[in-house]
């Protein structure tokens, strides 16, 4: 089969068993890689109310169609499984290099079930497979992990997917890392692995993935290419792939795009253009910047490696944090040290966080403490103060090595935290549980839609209107009327995407359409716009059916009042803004046909779809 | 009059230049600003849909009327991760 290794492997850690299963094509039709076929996966070999941290969750390693293809911008892996923070569905993507080792090692997806007793890893070479002893291991960071991996096995070209110490500890924040800093960071998929003492996923592989037409996906990425240094959008490219994400830090603190002070504040008022200008790639990179860093098959290369070698917070050879990390750790809290920001951000790389959750919990954390919620007791003496550069780094050093009861409380995140304390919930800015990533709402109204409604609540990365909006300062874009319709393509179209292992930067570069120009010539098979939407909807129908039988409803999704507007602010470039957010959300469950109430949908509906006839008899529709 | 220019994000990247004051005619519209920057600095995208213009912190159409000492600020929102 073209475009996949045909193989996905399972491995159960309670049995310390390793079984092999074929891929097919027709699964792979209907769900195209990644989460897609993740979903399908934990749909069908998982049982409603498991333990999310018990032996009876599945966590998966899923590269796309394209991975390791050598098509451009093909880079990313998914790791799926049961969210410990949400109860629910969960997925996270990262890039770097993992997943295309991963199917030159043979394999197009690694599910692990059970738990072992011991710390473990799987070591993956060309096909064989061993599950190995990682004792030696276990309290090491993701740097010192990959190092010791690869002197242990004598190969320094081996990729890994692994925990850090918080993953350990079962930090519901905790993240799976490659490469050193990429990380599918959100929804507690490293509490996942700790929980079944898998410290890493080791991947080496030296094959190749069979391609139908080598030339027709050659001329498609010469296009791509081409469209990139010239086309109509080749200024933001190069831009883009000179700083990357930092390139935005300062206008999206002053146009209304970050949030400010726990999204309490206003960016001009609160915290101003010219602290964040420090956070920006033009500001740091000279001071800060040793070389530029690419993904596996990217032309853009968006990312660079720091060092920091004196201050108060020196830190090594670390990378340039993204702008979710810098607004997280910067307008969120009213940081204005670059330093500190680059500090927190090589922690929660290398004990394994979720940066957007770590930020968003040390927010929550702070409004607690200026509120008087938290005192000077239960933080252990931290004066937890907005724009407290040092007390950040402390916070967020002891939320990633648990240390003390404070960091221990703040591993929780903030809705398990405010739940542990019996207060603050007035305080928390999350969608069940999960803290709301840097894309105010109040600017892109259609981020609320996706926040809300998507089977991993409160993801930029999800599809929908958010970033069109985010992008338009048209003022029309907050009447919700007719939204229906091109949120849901604008959704089904990012799931494919995202299934495929496609990078969302691709943006960048003006190409339309890049599911339509690479999956064909990779696999050789018709796929157009039709077929696209289809299994779009497909898998975001598989993953929302996972939380279906959870037996979540579309209330328990709600948003934060902060993040709609309600009440207005009443300065700046949100002024009188509230997001009609309760339009956007019917308008979307009426266009994909689902019930508002129940959100379940139509047997007939996915009839007509195919291949969903596991869902129909779960949900007994 | 004199206005003050803010460029950020892209306009920043392409133009090297963080901030500008320029004179204008009174009366001149964001859109009659544009041309007239348009002329300084070659290439940069001030026509595209996707540009924001925000005049004293609110977000402004081209139409919009500038008075003496606006401060307006010139960018592009870019979607990052």
């Amino acid at each position: 089969m073209n475009g996949y290794c045909g193989k996905m492997l399972f491995v159960n850690l309670t049995q310390g068993s390793v079984e092999e299963r074929t891929l097919t094509e027709e699964m792979a039709k209907q769900f195209i890689g990644g989460y897609g076929i993740g979903a399908q996966v934990l749909f069908d070999m998982m049982k409603p109310g498991a333990d999310a941290l018990g032996p009876d969750n599945i966590v998966g390693f899923i590269t796309g169609p394209l991975t390791g293809t050598g098509a451009y911008f093909s880079g990313r892996y998914t790791v799926v499984c049961k969210s410990p923070v949400t109860g629910g569905w969960n997925d996270a993507n990262s890039g770097g290099f993992f997943g295309p080792e991963l199917k030159k090692a043979g394999f197009d997806a690694v599910f692990v079930q059970g738990a072992s007793d011991k710390p473990v890893y799987i070591w993956i070479k060309n096909g064989t497979v061993e599950i190995k002893d990682a004792a030696y291991l276990w309290g090491k960071d993701v740097v010192a992990t990959e190092e010791a991996l690869k002197a242990e096995l004598g190969d320094k070209k081996i990729r890994a997917a692994m925990i850090g110490p918080a993953g350990e500890k079962l930090s519901l924040l905790a993240a799976v890392i490659n490469d050193g800093h990429r990380a599918a960071g959100r929804g507690g998929s490293g509490a996942v692995m700790g929980s079944k003492k898998l410290k890493a996923v080791v991947v080496r592989g030296t094959g190749s993935v069979p391609v139908a037409h080598p030339d027709q996906l050659k001329a498609a990425n010469q296009e791509i290419l081409d469209t990139m240094k010239h086309g109509p959008e080749a200024q933001l490219a190069e831009g883009f792939s000179k700083f990357g994400t930092t390139m935005m830090t300062a206008t999206a603190a002053v146009s209304g795009d970050s949030p400010v002070k726990n999204w309490d504040g206003v960016g001009v008022v609160d915290y101003g253009e010219e602290g964040a200008k420090k956070f920006e790639g033009s500001s740091m990179d000279p001071k800060y910047r040793v070389k530029k860093y690419a993904c596996a098959n990217c032309p853009m290369g968006c990312g660079a490696i720091y060092e920091v070698k004196g201050g108060k917070w020196p830190v090594g050879e670390t990378s340039r944090p993204e702008y979710e990390t810098s607004a997280a750790f910067g307008s969120l809290i009213l940081n204005k040290d670059e330093e500190a920001l680059l500090k927190c951000n090589h922690l929660c790389n290398i004990y394994g966080l979720d940066t957007i959750s770590a930020g968003a919990t040390v927010a929550w954390a702070i409004e607690c403490y200026e509120q008087g919620v938290l005192t000077k007791e239960d933080t252990g003496g931290i004066e937890l103060t907005w724009g407290n550069a040092g007390a950040v780094v402390q916070a967020t050093q002891e939320m990633a090595d648990q240390s003390t009861a404070f960091g221990q409380l703040l591993a929780l995140g903030s809705a398990r935290a405010a739940e542990k304390i019996g207060k603050g919930a007035e305080y928390l800015v999350a969608v069940k549980g999960v803290e709301l990533p840097m894309h105010d709402p109040k600017l892109g109204p259609g981020f609320a839609r996706t926040y809300a409604v998507d089977p991993t609540p409160g993801r930029h990365v999800k599809g929908g209107l958010g970033i069109m909006h985010m992008k338009s300062p048209d003022p029309s874009k907050y009447n919700p009327e007719g939204s229906g319709e091109p949120d849901l393509h604008a959704t089904v179209v990012q799931e494919v995407l995202n299934a495929a292992g496609v990078c969302l930067f691709k943006d960048f570069t003006g190409v339309q359409d890049i599911s339509l120009k690479l999956i064909p010539p990779v696999t050789g098979w018709t796929f157009g716009a039709e077929e696209e939407r289809r299994a779009g909807l497909r898998i975001f129908t598989m993953r929302h059916a996972f939380n279906l039988r959870e037996g979540m409803k579309p209330a328990d999704f709600q948003l934060p009042a902060r993040c709609v507007g309600e009440p207005p602010q009443t300065q700046g470039p949100h002024e009188g803004v509230t997001v009609d957010h309760k339009a956007f959300i019917r308008n979307f469950f009426q266009e994909i046909g689902w019930d508002e109430a129940t959100g379940k949908p139509s047997r007939s509906s996915l009839g007509k779809l195919g291949g969903m006839e596991d869902v129909i008899d779960a949900l007994d529709l | 009059m004199r206005i003050t220019i803010r460029f950020a994000s892209l306009f920043k990247a392409l133009s090297h230049v963080d901030q500008d004051r320029v004179e204008v005619a009174e009366g001149t519209s964001i859109d009659q600003l544009c041309r007239t920057l348009g002329q300084k600095y070659k290439g940069l995208p001030f026509e595209s849909e996707q540009t924001y213009f925000v005049v004293n912190d609110k977000v402004s159409k081209r139409d919009r009327v500038l008075q003496e000492n606006d401060e307006v600020r010139i960018f592009q929102m870019i979607p990052g991760g």
